[in-house]
């Protein structure tokens, strides 16, 4: 049995198109202790680093130009296995209902308005991480030993 | 009595081109200025970025006028119904087509024949049938006898349901953004009833996925001189003449029009080349007779890319049909010149586009004509015309690199140095051989006038949506389409 | 769209080089005419043009260096601006998360934030709010910010107005929500808008707060008596996010509101699902004025609610001689009692205008087990043909049908 990793030595992605919005998520998740945290700020690189990083969290923001949100995601669906549980969580100031309702059928599993709370944010990310590790965990077990994720 | 009307004629030429030139400086600085301190400062990126999240904004018909459009047609068609706006409805017209574009509407969006409702605000050529989309709600397309452009669009006005229109081009890339910001500007003014954003040219840029990711400099020389000309026409003159409240025209390729405002002024008049151009000038007389307040406006905002003409041969046929669009538009709206009544259009920009946008290309072809004879006749001096024909091409230059400048002080200019410096260069060179062959064909067209109303000539339609690469040079796939009532 | 520096100066040295070109070639024009008319040979005339000549090409190289120098310094200085906008973010981020390290006074005596610095303190301010926004909004008070901005926005040239007006709205400082209002009434239509988005977003990051002279209050004041277009009132009620409701129900509940101002409240109410407010939207399905019967039941349709003491004059407007209102009216039927609504749309499957059928259609699909079997009757045996064809697509849409079943109901290839 692998042990549990500890949530701040998650990997952390940040895709949102605004400099400022990055540096912020960078900074409040490293003052409380992630330390591999990475970003981009050009949508059409969020699927390569993607494939070179693999985090376990994607915090997202929905209206970039070029690329959106939900064209993110469906470039992120199409290379997560139907067992892996990636979160993603969004992050944007669209208060509209039918935005959060399509943001979370098209794979978001936690959706969060700006301006959003500081303590709020890092308590749906801890969540999310720790449903993201015990998913992994539940799934290490299921394989036979000498086999890593 | 030659000499004396040469002469004389010397005198009016020197005039013409000095008030030219002053009007056309005064003009620009009004444009410039415009967009300077109005427009770029008056929105901003964070109201853009709200506006976007909210729902503020006017539902639109977009027309799509198309004949004989098999290879390109249900392409467009699929791009405009993944536009990102949110309520939106597309109204094909086939006018007249023989062609397999209705049969490839029919199986590519499981089109059903409706009886279609009876109103009938504006005339047309007959409506055989009508279709709506059972897999689309919001597509509908008419199956119309053939009677032009104008004819289908009225058509189509008479099937659309919101209050806003757009009529679009079938080589143009339309944003959903850009319908965003403009159809914004009519829920803040009610009076408003005509928008015209910017058009710039869409060759060489690169498109993914139905958006332009980067925008580069063509390898033409012909293109690189087009893109100098959209930006001095669109920055610089309709800017200027939209801060004047005198705006006459609003291109076809992207236009947003109050539906109820243009079926009150008669719709689009068939038998005209420009029927855009037309219906801009009939909008502003038919309110101002009616004496209500209105608002017709250039935004240089939104912006629409669209495929211009690569090699000389459509460029030609396309400046033919639109010099002799303006003559044909301004002569139908003849009796606004220099009338009172109609205000500051009456008074300023009607002769202004009488006189020095219709019957300039005229004058130059003449002016050199005359340099040629003065000197051969002996009556003036070489050192003179010469110096006089580099002074016109220097003023020539002067107005082009204003368009270079332009250039370089827009958001999403050019990104590479070296593209920019192209554009630079170009601004000197467009002054050289071009302009002249361009006035030379105006001068053509406007012979023509008398003898080729409402004749379209050759065109070529090479759609680019669907497509993951920029268009590239095609062969025109030539058509006649000349209107049933000429 | 606009790069905003630099381009000032050229556009004056634009209007400075083609104002003194208009003179110089008014001046050839002059003497050209005189010379040839009193017979002066055309020597100085030419000397006048080789003049004008050379002061044209010289303006020509002056803007073309002007130009090309601005291409690449204007390079450098994005790179250098995008750098020290990280900078000040770094900076702003690292105050608002741990507090500045020394107390902000007054704002006396600091010099002032550059540009830069205000643009990235402004852009977290839309990002983050709680804790952390207040001390960014306490560190701009105490720049001199917010008083910098008023100053601008009550004088001095447009655009740097409502560059300060849109700087209040996102910095959201409740001491500029007052002077804002105040800006409903000035004469120009865009400070008049924009204020009104600026007042809106402040007013939504307020405290809540009600009763007579509250800032809900003299929101609602301010709205009445300025000349704001209606798309521009919906704008601001919409920014209003979750204080609109208290407000939209003021409007409502007031007897003299303009009729303006109830259809932009009722469009509003719709937009925001304000569900709670079905009752007091329902009090106009009478109205005389039919955009207004129109608008209530657009908003309850959204609302996805009908009051009971509204279900009589919505079946009732379902027959209404004014087809929008048909139109709304049969789309808010859904969400009635199925007994009730049954039988005022079925006739209108066959109503002469297609969007009618459509909303009487799709209502009847949503209305259970027996609006769908009426829709399905009518599918197959309707004698109306469009009545006929619009069953069959609401029922391929609601998945009650197969699309190569619709196309053999349609008699389509």
């Amino acid at each position: 049995m692998l042990p549990t990793p500890r949530l701040t030595d998650a990997r952390i992605l940040i895709v949102d198109d605004e400099r400022v919005n990055v540096v912020l998520l960078e900074r409040i998740l490293e003052q409380d202790g992630y330390r591999n945290v990475k970003s981009v700020t050009d949508p059409s690189e969020a699927a390569a680093l993607y494939d070179q990083f693999e985090p376990d969290l994607v915090l997202l923001d929905l209206h970039m130009p070029k690329l959106d949100g939900f064209a993110v995601m469906k470039l992120l669906e199409d290379r997560i296995s139907s067992d892996t549980f990636l979160p993603i969580l969004i992050l944007t100031a669209d208060i509209r209902p039918e935005i959060k309702r399509r943001a979370l059928s098209a794979g978001a599993k936690d959706f969060v308005t700006k301006p959003f709370d500081r303590t709020e944010v890092l308590l749906r990310i801890q969540n999310l991480l720790e449903t993201r590790f015990l998913h992994l965990r539940a799934r290490n077990d299921a394989v036979p030993e000498g086999r890593a994720t | 009595m030659w000499r004396t009307l040469l002469n004389g004629y010397q005198y009016v030429l020197l005039v013409y081109f000095s008030s030219l030139n002053v009007l056309y400086a005064l003009f620009s600085c009004i444009g410039l200025r415009a967009i300077v301190v109005v427009f770029a400062r008056e929105f901003s990126q964070g109201s853009l970025r709200d506006l976007l999240e909210r729902d503020v904004y006017k539902p639109v018909s977009i027309l799509v006028p198309a004949h004989n459009e098999e290879v390109s047609i249900v392409g467009s068609v699929q791009s405009l119904l993944a536009l990102q706006f949110p309520e939106f409805e597309i109204v094909v017209v086939s006018d007249g087509s023989e062609d397999e574009t209705m049969a490839r509407l029919v199986e590519a969006f499981a089109l059903a024949e409706q009886p279609w409702a009876t109103r009938q605000d504006l005339p047309s050529a007959h409506v055989r049938r009508v279709f709506r989309s059972l897999t689309h709600p919001n597509l509908i397309v008419v199956d119309k006898e053939q009677g032009g452009k104008a004819d289908s669009l009225n058509a189509g006005l008479n099937m659309a349901r919101y209050p806003l229109f757009a009529a679009v081009d079938a080589d143009s890339l339309l944003d959903g953004e850009a319908i965003l910001r403009a159809s914004r500007l009519f829920v803040e003014d009610e009076t408003l009833i005509g928008v015209g954003g910017t058009i710039r040219p869409l060759n060489a840029a690169v498109i993914e996925d139905g958006r332009i990711t980067e925008a580069r400099i063509p390898k033409k020389w012909l293109e690189r001189f087009q893109i100098l000309e959209y930006a001095r026409a669109f920055f610089t003159g309709r800017a200027g003449w939209s801060h004047f409240k005198s705006l006459l025209i609003i291109s076809g390729a992207f236009g947003l029009f109050r539906r109820t405002a243009v079926l009150e002024a008669g719709g689009f008049r068939v038998g005209t080349v420009a029927e855009d151009m037309e219906l801009v000038v009939r909008l502003h007389r038919h309110f101002i007779e009616e004496g209500k307040p209105y608002n017709i406006r250039f935004t240089p905002d939104p912006i629409c890319w669209s495929e211009v003409p690569s090699d000389l041969g459509t460029l030609r046929r396309q400046r033919n049909r639109w010099h002799r669009g303006l003559w044909e538009a301004l002569w139908i709206h003849k009796r606004m010149l220099f009338n009172p009544r109609y205000g500051r259009l009456g008074l300023v920009a009607v002769p202004y586009f009488w006189i020095f946008e219709a019957l300039a290309p005229v004058v130059e072809i003449s002016g050199y004509v005359l340099v040629g004879i003065g000197i051969f006749a002996g009556f003036l001096s070489p050192r003179f015309a010469i110096l006089f024909v580099i002074l016109a091409v220097l003023y020539g230059m002067l107005a082009s690199q204003l368009a270079a400048g332009i250039e370089t002080f827009l958001s999403n200019r050019y990104p590479r140095l070296r593209d920019r410096a192209v554009l630079f260069l170009a601004a000197f060179l467009e002054f050289v051989g071009y302009r002249q062959y361009l006035a030379f064909q105006r001068t053509i067209a406007t012979a023509q006038v008398p003898f080729k109303r409402g004749q379209w000539g050759k065109m070529h339609r090479k759609g680019i949506r669907g497509s993951t690469q920029a268009p590239t040079p095609a062969d025109p796939a030539e058509e006649e389409r000349t209107p049933a009532n000429v | 769209m606009w790069r905003r520096y630099g381009d000032a100066f050229y556009t004056l040295l634009t209007l400075a080089v083609f104002g003194f070109e208009s003179i110089a070639l008014g001046g050839l024009s002059l003497s050209f005419l005189l010379g040839r008319t009193t017979g002066i040979a055309s020597t100085p005339v030419e000397g006048i043009l080789l003049g004008v000549v050379i002061s044209t090409a010289s303006a020509l190289a002056l803007l073309g260096l002007y130009l090309l120098s601005y291409h690449f310094v204007s390079n450098l200085r994005d790179r250098w601006q995008a750098d020290r906008l990280d900078q000040w973010t770094e900076w702003w981020v690292g105050l608002a998360l741990t507090g500045p390290d020394e107390p902000v006074d007054g704002g006396s005596g600091r010099h002032r934030l550059p540009r830069v610095a205000v643009d990235s303190v402004l852009s977290l301010l839309e990002a983050v709010k709680g804790e952390e926004g207040d001390r960014l909004k306490e560190a701009l008070a105490g720049h001199g910010v917010d008083q910098r901005f008023l100053r601008r926005a009550h004088a001095g040239h447009l655009t740097a107005r409502l560059d300060a007006i849109e700087g209040l709205g996102k910095a959201r400082l409740p001491q500029a929500f007052d002077p804002l209002l105040g800006l409903f009434h000035h004469a120009k239509p865009v400070v008049r808008r924009m204020s009104a988005r600026a007042a809106a977003v402040t007013l939504a990051a307020m405290p809540p707060d009600s009763g007579p002279d509250s800032p809900p209050d003299r929101f609602i004041q301010a709205i009445k008596h300025a000349e704001l277009q209606p798309g521009v009132v919906q704008e601001a009620l919409l920014l209003l996010e979750t204080r609109a409701g208290p407000i939209l129900r003021e409007l409502l509940a007031d007897p003299e509101l303009s009729d303006g101002l109830h259809w932009v409240a009722l469009e509003t109410i719709g937009r925001l699902g304000l569900a709670d407010m079905a009752d007091q939207v329902a009090v106009s399905s009478d109205h005389p004025d039919p955009e207004l019967r129109a608008a209530t039941f657009r908003c309850l349709r959204r609302l996805g609610s009908v009051p009971e003491g509204a279900e009589a004059p919505l079946l009732h407007a379902v027959d209404d001689e004014v087809d929008f209102v048909r139109v709304q009216a049969a789309h808010a039927a859904a969400f009635v009692t199925a007994e009730a609504a049954l039988p005022a749309l079925e006739p209108h499957l066959e109503d002469s205008s297609w969007w009618v059928r459509r909303a009487a259609a799709a209502s009847l699909a949503r209305l259970g087990e027996l609006g769908v079997a009426t829709v399905r009757r009518a599918a197959e045996s309707h004698p109306d043909k469009a009545a006929r064809e619009m069953a069959v697509q609401i029922l391929l849409e609601a998945d009650e049908l197969t699309p190569s079943a619709a196309r053999l109901a349609m008699g389509v290839a």
